[in-house]
């Protein structure tokens, strides 16, 4: 069923095709880090080699905490995190606020102590600005796919407001695919057909477009309000409401304690904070942030992990010396609010990480076909104008990007490795990154069986990684199964898995096999 | 000859309709004939403008100018949080109209209606 007239229905199919075509690489490379960064942190512990730690601090911390704490200025005392890295070891963060006389900017001075979670020794400490914290080696890898997706390595705010725009151009590109699609929702149901022409590759893309539909949406949605929201929402709406006076804005959103009692008094004790927390919320604790940390004014905040059936995780308040269970703080605004609660499952409904591994897994499938998606429409819109040499051009570098993005991916990941025992992973990773995206665009200047070689090309780095990893000092499979490392193995085995299926599909790809003459297709599409 | 026949046709239009050509309403009327034609004689680049730069233009001020008549909640923060959530919904539901509009005359009077009423609230609250 269409909602448009033919004049309107051409009208949107030659947007959605243009803006597809115009932005669709950097979407493509966008949705295809994203499915990817799903796993970030399974990611960072598998290139890291160790076995991961999943969040939850635990419920004794107390102790080793006032030892650690001791050793740190009060000036300090002001705000404190406690978290557990991923490697198991536990992080504080001693910061406080101050005007830097030069500048007259607020600036966060900080005290970082890394200590051991089984002996509480401190393994190191770092005390600077927040502004210039060293860069952790062993998350390089997981930092920069992440930021490849954020912001596609670009500077701050321009890559972020950049896939804030693709997710406009996403939630367009979705919604006006309903609209132009004549049978969208029966298409669902019909499986492709198998004819090796132009419409058996246009079946495929609107099969995995019905299906992906709801998660295109959601992602879209989520991902453009992450781009605008905090380069460009918060302050028009800071002018707007509030005249400019981000002040008053940042006193209504969170709320200024004044006349705070900073005499000295003892912090309550900590462990049973944590099981009070648990026990109101049924989940466990992620972090902790103490703020007046040994004083009378002092605060507790437990950031819990998603309870049972919840989408949003909570975050508890205690009073700092009495214990006193003072409810929940919400995201957003002082008391309880819908803008709060919204603004709350946006993250999970993005990061897709509010059922564990069974969600993740969903988001990944998905994400994986969206980007199916996104370059099957690019190839189809080129497919149909490949008679002009420049569309012919344009068609062969897609081909380029899709498999050559994996294959530099591969590539920054293989450069971590390398130099995460000898140099700054930091560096390398995206270098790297570089090379990779170097050797795809030359194994792409040559235009017959760029994508046969590509996918060689990735096949034989997926082969490759386990071995590198395992050779560069990382955790074996057998105290993986020991040690409960499930994420070393799980990954190990689809990056193997991977690389045999790219080897055995030998047979050229869509964008190969598609041969010469091509039925022209009517538009619009139906 | 044909200057003649200009003549001629001018004479025939005095009388009984001279004052509709020299009202007030006629002088609109002709004025949005005009602009009708000048929209469809560059319609595509009007469907560019109205799409492009109208559309974000008109998505920000409708999120600013939610801020002071949405209802703030208890905690006085949805009319902030709502707007800045919706923000790409407001843009892809401006943007589907701008594109889907068939008559131009109007889709340029709602966009423009929109401009100058957030406009004139915003400058009158601020």
């Amino acid at each position: 069923m269409s909602f448009l007239t033919q004049a309107k229905t051409k009208r949107f199919l030659a947007v959605h095709g243009w803006s597809g075509t115009l932005l669709g690489l950097l979407l493509y490379v966008c949705i295809f880090t994203g499915s990817i960064v799903v796993f970030e942190d399974e990611i960072d512990s598998w290139s890291r080699g160790q076995i991961a730690y999943h969040d939850s601090i635990g419920t004794l911390v107390d102790h080793k905490f006032r030892v650690a704490a001791r050793n740190v200025d009060r000036k300090y005392y002001e705000e404190v995190s406690i978290f557990r890295l991923a490697d198991g070891n536990m992080r504080y963060l001693f910061h406080t606020h101050e005007t830097d006389q030069e500048t007259g900017r607020i600036v966060e001075p900080i005290v970082r102590m890394t200590l051991d979670s089984e002996t509480g020794d401190v393994i190191e400490r770092w005390e600077g600005l927040r502004s210039e914290l060293p860069s952790d080696p062993g998350g390089a890898l997981r930092n920069f796919w992440v930021d490849l997706h954020v912001q596609l390595y670009m500077p701050n705010p321009y890559g972020i407001i950049l896939v804030g725009v693709l997710g406009l151009a996403m939630m367009f590109a979705a919604v006006s695919g309903i609209l132009i699609h004549r049978h969208v929702f029966r298409d669902a149901f019909v499986a492709a057909r198998s004819s090796k022409r132009l419409v058996g590759a246009r079946d495929l893309h609107v099969l995995a477009g019905a299906w992906g539909l709801p998660f295109a949406v959601i992602l879209a949605f989520t991902g453009a309000f992450f781009g605008f929201a905090g380069n460009v929402g918060v302050p028009l709406m800071s002018m707007s409401a509030f005249g400019g006076d981000q002040e008053a804005m940042i006193e209504t959103i969170v709320g200024v304690r004044e006349d705070i009692d900073l005499t000295p008094a003892p912090l309550a004790a900590l462990d049973f904070v944590i099981r009070d927390g648990m026990s109101r919320s049924g989940a466990a604790v992620n972090a902790i942030q103490i703020t007046n940390y040994d004083s009378a004014g002092a605060k507790i905040m437990l950031q819990m992990d998603p309870s049972p059936g919840s989408l949003a995780p909570q975050t508890l308040a205690f009073d700092g010396v009495s214990r006193r269970f003072e409810g929940e703080a919400p995201l957003f605004g002082q008391a309880p609010s819908i803008g709060s609660s919204l603004l709350g499952i946006i993250g999970p409904l993005h990061f897709g990480n509010f059922a564990g591994l069974a969600s993740k897994l969903v988001w990944l499938g998905m994400g994986l076909a969206m980007a199916f998606v996104t370059a099957s429409g690019m190839l189809l819109w080129t497919k149909r104008r490949e008679k002009d040499p420049l569309w012919r051009g344009f068609r062969h570098w897609i081909v380029v990007t899709v498999w050559g993005l994996p294959f530099a991916m591969l590539v920054s990941a293989v450069a971590y490795f390398i130099t995460v025992p000898v140099a700054d992973p930091n560096l390398w990773t995206p270098l790297g990154f570089l090379a990779g995206a170097v050797v795809a665009v030359g194994l792409g200047l040559r235009t017959e069986s760029t994508e046969a070689r590509l996918r060689l090309a990735n096949a034989a780095l997926c082969l490759a990684m386990p071995v590198l990893r395992h050779l560069m000092g990382g955790t074996s499979w057998a105290e993986a199964l020991i040690g409960g490392g499930t994420e070393i193995l799980v990954i190990d085995i689809l990056l193997l898995a991977m690389g045999l299926l790219l080897l055995r599909k030998a047979r050229p790809a869509v964008s190969d096999r598609e041969i010469a003459p091509i039925t022209p297709i009517q538009e619009p599409a139906e | 000859m044909a200057r003649d026949m200009q003549i001629n046709t001018d004479v025939k239009q005095t009388g009984s309709d001279a004052h509709r050509r020299e009202g007030p309403l006629f002088g609109m009327m002709s004025y949005l004939k005009g602009a009708n034609g000048f929209l469809q004689s560059n319609a595509r680049t009007v469907r560019w403008v109205l799409c492009g730069p109208t559309t974000l233009v008109v998505t920000v001020l409708l999120m600013m100018g939610a801020a002071h008549w949405l209802p703030e909640g208890d905690a006085k923060v949805d009319n902030i949080a709502l707007p800045v959530l919706a923000f790409p919904l407001i843009w892809v539901i401006v943007f589907l109209y701008a594109l889907a509009e068939e008559n131009l005359v109007r889709g340029v009077a709602v966009m423009v209606g929109l401009i100058i009423g957030h406009v004139g609230m915003l400058l009158a609250v601020m």
